[in-house]
């Protein structure tokens, strides 16, 4: 939803005054309540405040004019998210469903892929012709820290299983219908109709047009349901028992930076290895290069055949080339400018160390 | 007068008649200097908007062209893991188009299951957008390249299947996942590229530009359906990066493709019906003929087709078309044989679509030029 000033009446605007300080009091009201509120409250205090927060954004002088202007604005309402901390308990198949479902409820949460720069706070330049503007740091936010509370995972039939490989998992979330959703109506689909009979091919009637509803998958909501979005996978190993799994959300940004993870190649061999695993390679997890870094993690891989290599490695690790890699040198990415990509929102699931460095955590109530 | 009278005058009739003189001169023109500052003064009050843009999400497709190419691919390699021929090759379309460009491409990842004895293709349409995922039951992933055993794969099928001579185990090599995507300017050569993730730095992955097998593959022994990494260079045979991309045209008489269609020893396809498929010819004006005397073959050649082959083959005549761009394929029907090949060749230039005479002519031209030289 969105107005402008050229179609504003006196009884728009004191239904939008109206709005806004209801919608102030709802704010401060659910901020008192989201400290005190169990996972599904804070769930949809967030999802509520995102939503909020889109309608009643305030833009000054949003598009550059001809003329010089004094004030350029986005005056945005408070974000009411904090990151639940849950600890997960199952079967593979539950462990996976509810990993599946909290990243699908990130998105949701986030307002879907709707919205550019929905994290980013609110900002008011004086003179921004003269004075310039600042940009901000990219925002991501951890919408979940999951925990496998269990010292082993069994399947279904209460077998071991050791792990849950990255690959079984990408599969469950392609496997897995999530939602559905009803076709736009466009070309042949757009028929009219009084009834279903009316129409061919498993195209229902609705709204006397007849429309496909396509079951999206758990990868098919987060890539092509409210916005285009984008999952991305950074686990460097398995799911395995007491490990801890972030799950964040990267929204879009309207200047984006784009990683162009293709563009990355080459094969890394020998060095410290870490096991890699991402969607872009069918969920398969392989051994690429790696000098551990201070932060104590090594590279992750997106995409088919790439590294990611920590740029500030120490002096005792191998570097790319001691460690027989050859890799085009101008085809360097590190995690850090992977966690800067924006030109989808996205929802990374990543190892709790990895998360927690790139994306902020914890209430942002208030903020 | 009293000043209350005074005051009365003033808002009842003097200030009224202000009014109507300074309506008047406005509209007159005789304020435009003062207009234009009022109406102006608009244009600098701030853009107000209430509420962010919504964005819209569109389907994850590929582009017409390359779906294409991946359906052909996902048929044929269904069929072949059907198939109960073994050392056996097939053909899809090809990825004769680029994948991708500098920015971003379409990837194509091949992934074994063990434990569902499976390979799961994943597409993706660019970064970590998934298209599409599909299986091929029985198919495990294979090669023609690297080494095993101290011996060259590559070489080693090269040696049998083209070169006719012994057969050295392995002639190729299972691995446990494949991946397919652009690269641009890798080793100086951008395109289309096969990577191997187990073999490491070396060899195949060192390469770029390195899948240009135009469509074909190949069936092991025990359902492995392998990859057909490719070399630069003209005569280059083959070594552990993979087969010279020549031996897939029909620039080399003994090339794969050229060996198939004579139905030489050792060479199959994985079934019987090759594909058929509307084929688009090109205007004849862009055709140019070269006559092979020694081998009688005849090929056509310009830089939109990649294969057109006219093969006497007993008592019958073949025809084998595909374009670059159009990726489309097709063998005629056997055509009744016994005449004179040269008429019987114009003849059938002349009943394909789209050809007219002057190829004929153009043909008959090319024909005495090589006469003259031999």
């Amino acid at each position: 939803m969105k107005f402008n000033k050229k179609g504003m009446s006196a009884e728009f605007l004191v239904g939008l005054i109206i709005t806004l300080v209801a919608g102030g009091l709802l704010v401060w009201t659910a901020y008192d309540k989201l400290s005190k509120a169990d996972d599904k409250q804070a769930e949809v205090i967030c999802q509520e405040s995102i939503n909020f927060r889109a309608i009643s954004a305030l833009q000054i002088n949003k598009n550059d004019r001809d003329k010089i202007d004094i004030i350029k604005a986005q005056i945005k309402s408070p974000v009411l998210c904090k990151t639940i901390d849950k600890k997960i308990q199952g079967s593979k198949e539950e462990i996976m469903d509810q990993m599946a479902k909290k990243m699908a409820r990130c998105w949701w949460m986030f307002g879907e892929g709707r919205y550019d720069e929905i994290l980013h706070s609110s900002k008011v330049h004086i003179l921004p012709a003269v004075m310039g503007i600042s940009n901000e740091p990219n925002k991501c936010f951890n919408c979940y820290n999951l925990l496998i509370d269990q010292d082993e995972i069994k399947d279904k039939d209460g077998n071991e299983v050791k792990s849950i490989t990255t690959e079984e998992f990408m599969q469950y979330l392609w496997d897995t219908p999530y939602i559905k959703k009803v076709s736009d109506c466009e070309g042949t689909e757009c028929v009219s109709c009084r009834t279903d009979n009316d129409c061919v091919s498993g195209a229902l009637c609705k709204e006397e047009k007849c429309q496909i509803i396509a079951s999206l998958n758990y990868i098919q909501y987060i890539q092509q349901y409210g916005g285009s979005g984008m999952m991305v996978t950074m686990m460097p190993d398995d799911i395995k028992p007491h490990q801890g799994y972030a799950i964040s959300i990267l929204p879009k940004t309207i200047e984006q930076e784009s990683t162009n993870w293709f563009k990355v190649g080459g094969i890394a061999v020998a060095g410290t290895a870490a096991l890699v695993c991402t969607i872009g390679t069918g969920g398969a997890c392989f051994p690429l290069v790696l000098a551990i870094g201070k932060i104590g993690l090594g590279a992750a891989v997106i995409g088919t055949g790439y590294d990611i290599i920590q740029e500030n490695s120490p002096p005792e690790s191998p570097s790319i080339e001691e460690s027989g890699a050859t890799l085009d040198p101008g085809a360097k990415v590190s995690i850090e400018t992977m966690f800067e990509e924006r030109r989808y929102s996205s929802i990374y699931i990543s190892d709790i160390q990895t998360g927690q460095r790139f994306c902020g955590s914890g209430d942002l109530a208030g903020e | 007068m009293t000043s209350q009278s005074w005051w009365k005058l003033a808002v009842e009739i003097l200030l009224p008649l202000l009014a109507l003189l300074l309506w008047a001169a406005w509209q007159s023109g005789g304020l435009e200097g003062i207009k234009e500052v009022a109406l102006g003064a608009k244009e600098y009050l701030p853009d107000v908007e209430v509420g962010l843009d919504e964005l819209s999400a569109e389907r994850v497709a590929l582009p017409v062209e390359i779906q294409k190419d991946v359906t052909s691919l996902k048929e044929t390699l269904q069929k072949m893991a059907a198939s109960n021929k073994i050392n056996c090759f097939a053909k899809f379309d090809g990825f004769r188009s680029e994948l991708g460009n500098d920015d971003s491409t379409i990837s194509l990842s091949f992934v074994y299951d063990p434990s569902k004895e499976l390979t799961r293709v994943s597409v993706n349409k660019e970064k970590s957008l998934r298209s599409d995922v599909f299986e091929v039951k029985g198919m495990k992933p294979c090669v023609i390249a690297g080494t095993g055993g101290n011996r060259n794969i590559a070489e080693n099928f090269y040696n049998y299947f083209i070169d006719g001579k012994l057969q050295f185990e392995p002639y190729y090599k299972w691995v446990q996942m494949v991946n397919i995507y652009y690269r641009d300017k890798w080793n100086e050569l951008g395109g289309n590229k096969i990577e191997i993730l187990e073999f490491g730095a070396e060899p195949v992955n060192d390469e770029g530009n390195n899948f240009q097998s135009k469509g074909f593959l190949f069936k092991g022994r025990e359902g492995e359906i392998c990859f057909f990494p490719t070399i630069k260079g003209v005569l280059s045979g083959a070594n552990d990066d993979g087969i010279a991309e020549e031996w897939f045209t029909n620039a080399e008489q003994n090339s794969i493709s050229n060996r198939l269609a004579r139905n030489e020893e050792r060479m199959q396809w994985c079934w019987e019906e090759t594909t058929k498929a509307e084929a688009i010819i090109p205007p004849a004006q862009e055709i140019s003929i070269v006559f092979n005397s020694n081998e009688k073959y005849f090929f056509l050649f310009n830089r939109e087709i990649d294969e057109w082959q006219y093969r006497p083959d007993g008592e019958t005549l073949w025809i084998l078309v595909s374009t670059s761009d159009s990726r489309l394929e097709t063998r005629s029907e056997p055509l009744p044989g016994g005449v004179p090949l040269p008429d019987t060749l114009i003849e059938i230039i002349k009943t394909l679509p789209q050809l007219d005479e002057s190829l004929g002519a153009k043909y008959l031209e090319t024909q005495q030029q090589t006469a003259d030289n031999i």
